[in-house]
């Protein structure tokens, strides 16, 4: 008989009268590693917020560890011991791994910390998985991997039995993710759960017994191993990979044209005074496959803490990327970071277009003209709204948007599909083109090639141990077949290169 | 301004008068209770603010928690969710009248009546009414014994089936069976389509061990296999399977029939989820062929005899299949006599 360690029984959830949840129906069994594909984000929050707290519900059942702790007949106010480990680390900055694991946990009932005594405690634990983490070190220091580590020895301490993991195949790099996966099946043979959570299901694929499809707030189907095989991922796939194979017969541009940005005597971990080029509408993907040197990169390109000869260079002059308007820069989730939501829909647009257009901020009329010509595109009603209301795909094309009228020479993109549904990531892929066709270079700055491979033109992979290995675009079938899209390289081989009507 | 702010307000506009005058009540105690503590003897302020929080207390756990309970319970109905709970087995109701109410409903929802508005079981019972049983089968073993004689062995063991299958469906009344009947049924079905389908269908049956002596309520599972294959595979290009999980765990035992046929799209799939626990409509429009029959059917059944924690759920996604996930208690004939006995007891 198995145990099952979480049931959601047909749960319909609303918040301030909107529904989030709708009929919906998931049960985990204990020791099991099961898979959640939400192929929009739509009901995923209130999901993970109604896993830990049992806020009321509008109808149905929550069961976790075969008790009744949520129903729409009662209200309950408890908390689940469930951890949810996602891209946001949940340690406490500025304390160590030990402090994290034992003394931060609710019911640590001890006036005086007894550090020796608790590092022997946590000894056995680290033995059992393997792992050299040091209890004495400040869990901000930590790799994405470790930092998932700490937070699962937390939860395992605690006593939760429970882990639900989200997208942390996009932190954790390539090499750890095979050391990750292993720990989890060891916990998992310890009775210990896990939800897996991502939005790709080649990575879910990898670990999971079974996966559950999630939409708009529903779960569609439940696959178990017979069905989670390549015909059932292109059917999920289906409008997707579409226009993933659209892109990827986009008229390529020419490699071999003008040099937009020199990187000069570049240092990362393990590899030393090193240049990259990217050309004029190049679509490059720079992939670290570990986080220190993901890390490194992209403080330099925000911070540009560059000295001597070696920095970013275009023209053959010294530029600070995060200066110049030739070069614009878009980090992770930039509908949440990258907008001013006390600042208008048009000056948000506008901000960065000042080289282009003078006097732009002191002219009315011009504004006007603006606002005018860029309804056309993103629709005359964005403009009224105020930046806090709109939609998450008004936020991306407002900051793509804003990027094509400051038309630079080369975006800088991090991870830019990280933690996005598909409907965000067609409309990302389609932003990406867009500035590529006007001759704008995009490098993409991410630990998961995720969908970025069938736009790319090249690739470079920086390896701490092998340095760094640049593939073109008739190299990357020769990509494992966890690599999304690579198998479509890898099937078409010469044939995807050109598009037999172009 | 916040929804529920506003449902309150509006809420609050029905509330009785002794309510409103409670309110006023309360509300001197704490102006009176105020005046005490600032300008008299503390003492009597601190007695004075002792009594208001009892009061509002009082107020706030007796008669603002079941208002806003019962407001809820009330909207579900409005909505659908005709899922009333036993009369007395919570203390939301307002008044004695509300209270009677809800009795009346419940009696309503849970009629033979109701339980029949489904028109699969009125066909049963209407087979039962007319049919002679012993002349049904006697024709069929008639016409199985002449088949034989002809050599038609097919044609003779498609009778049998048919016979069988006859036999299960309309000669016993009871409402549980045991789910090796219910899989024998099953299989006894799926041997008549198969004359119909050949190789092209394939069914599998999948049970963990002594699972098998467990209740189920009778007629469940056949038809949700005739809706997998006349939905789901028949209309399939390829081969059809359909597969017959059944499984326990420490809650339940779950009964899985999946299929890999054409699917059903999210919206149809969310139609026949919320058909399964909105029951106002059934009633509403009980002859109004909106798709489903077979499984609100079933689930009403389960929802009578065992409770709204039971019931079926459906998953499907276009081109991959569907699956109807069927819960229920772990009971066997051995449990329900005994709950039985303590029932009349």
């Amino acid at each position: 008989m198995k145990h099952e360690i979480l049931r959601f029984a047909r749960v319909t959830y609303e918040e301030k009268g909107e529904i989030y949840l709708k009929d919906f129906e998931i049960s985990i069994m204990k020791g099991e590693i099961a898979g959640l594909l939400p192929l929009n984000a739509y009901g995923l929050t209130a999901f993970l917020s109604l896993l830990r707290y049992n806020h009321p519900l509008y109808y149905g059942r929550v069961y976790y560890m075969g008790k009744l702790v949520n129903s729409w007949q009662d209200m309950h106010r408890s908390y689940n011991k469930i951890t949810v480990i996602s891209s946001e680390s949940s340690l406490v900055t500025g304390q160590s791994v030990l402090t994290n694991i034992f003394v931060l946990r609710p019911g640590f009932g001890q006036y005086f910390i007894r550090k020796g005594m608790l590092k022997k405690q946590l000894q056995p634990f680290l033995d059992d998985i393997g792992t050299d983490i040091s209890p004495d070190t400040a869990v901000e220091t930590l790799s994405g991997y470790d930092r998932v580590v700490v937070e699962i020895l937390r939860a395992v301490v605690a006593g939760h039995r429970l882990i639900v993991l989200q997208e942390v195949e996009t932190f954790v790099s390539e090499h750890d993710i095979e050391q990750l996966y292993a720990i989890i099946k060891h916990y998992s043979k310890r009775g210990i759960t896990f939800l897996y959570i991502s939005t790709h299901f080649e990575e879910i694929r990898r670990i999971c017994d079974r996966v559950c499809v999630m939409s708009n707030g529903k779960i569609l189907s439940v696959l178990d191993q017979e069905n989670m095989d390549y015909r059932t991922e292109e059917l999920l796939y289906f409008g997707y990979a579409d226009h993933v194979i659209k892109s990827l017969y986009r008229q390529r541009s020419d490699t071999a044209g003008r040099t937009v940005l020199h990187v000069r005597d570049m240092m990362f971990p393990g590899i030393a005074d090193r240049d990259f080029y990217v050309r004029k509408g190049e679509y490059l993907v720079v992939r670290p496959l570990d986080h220190k040197i993901f890390d490194s990169i992209v403080s330099m390109v925000f911070d540009g803490r560059t000295d001597d000869s070696k920095g970013f260079y275009m023209d053959g002059k010294k530029i600070d990327l995060a200066a110049t308007r030739r070069a614009a820069l878009i980090g992770e989730r930039p509908d949440e970071n990258m907008l001013f939501p006390d600042m208008s829909y048009l000056e948000n647009l506008l901000f960065t277009a000042d080289h282009k257009i003078p006097h732009l901020w002191m002219s009315k009329g011009i504004k006007k003209s603006v606002k005018q010509e860029m309804s056309y595109i993103t629709g005359e009603e964005v403009f009224e709204k105020s930046v806090r209301s709109l939609t998450q795909r008004e936020k991306i094309e407002l900051v793509y948007e804003r990027v094509m009228l400051q038309k630079p020479d080369v975006v800088i993109c991090v991870s830019p599909f990280k933690g996005e549904d598909f409907t965000m990531r067609m409309l990302i892929l389609e932003l990406q083109a867009m500035l590529i066709s006007k001759g704008i270079a995009i490098v993409t700055i991410t630990m998961n090639m995720a969908d970025s491979l069938s736009l790319a033109d090249r690739v470079v992979q920086i390896d701490a141990d092998l340095g760094a290995m640049e593939y073109s675009r008739d190299e990357f079938g020769s990509f494992p077949d966890d690599v999304p899209w690579s198998r479509v390289f890898q099937r078409r081989g010469e044939s995807i290169m050109t598009h037999p009507d172009m | 301004m916040d929804r529920r702010h506003t449902r309150f307000i509006r809420a609050m506009r029905f509330l009785s008068v002794r309510f409103i005058v409670f309110n006023v009540c309360v509300l001197i105690a704490v102006i009176s209770m105020l005046v005490c503590l600032f300008r008299y003897d503390r003492l009597d302020g601190v007695i004075y603010l002792i009594i208001t929080l009892a009061a509002t207390a009082v107020y706030y756990f007796f008669v603002v928690v079941p208002f806003v309970k019962s407001e809820a319970r009330m909207r579900r109905m409005i909505r659908g969710f005709m899922t009333v709970e036993e009369p007395g087995s919570h203390t939301v109701s307002l008044t004695p009248a509300s209270e009677e109410m809800i009795s009346a409903v419940y009696d309503i929802l849970n009629s033979d009546k109701t339980v029949n508005l489904n028109k699969r079981q009125a066909q049963y019972l209407a087979l039962q009414n007319q049919i002679n049983p012993h002349f049904l089968y006697n024709t069929l073993d008639g016409i199985r014994s002449e088949a034989l004689i002809a050599g038609l062995d097919n044609l003779a063991d498609m009778t049998e089936a048919l016979a069988s299958f006859f036999r299960y469906t309309i000669s016993n009344v009871e409402n549980l069976v045991t789910i090796d009947e219910e899989l024998d049924n099953c299989r006894t079905y799926f041997r008549i389509q198969q004359y119909r389908f050949g190789d092209r269908l394939s069914c599998r049956i999948e049970k963990e061990e002594d699972l098998g002596k467990y209740l189920i309520p009778k007629l469940t599972l056949q038809p949700i296999l005739e809706n997998s294959i006349i939905h789901g595979t028949e209309m399939k290009i390829g081969e059809g399977l359909t597969i017959i999980s059944v499984r326990r765990t420490d809650l339940r035992i779950v009964i899985d029939i999946k299929d890999n046929g054409v699917g059903m799209d999210e919206d149809t799939l969310g139609r026949l989820n919320s058909r399964l626990d909105n029951r106002a409509e059934d009633i509403r429009n009980p002859d109004k062929a909106s798709g489903g029959i077979a499984l609100t059917n079933v689930n009403n059944r389960i929802h009578l005899l065992f409770g709204q924690e039971y019931g079926i759920h459906i998953y499907s996604m276009k081109d991959i299949g569907t699956t109807v996930e069927i819960s229920l208690p772990a009971v066997t004939e051995k449990q329900m006599a005994q709950r039985e006995t303590g029932d009349e007891a």
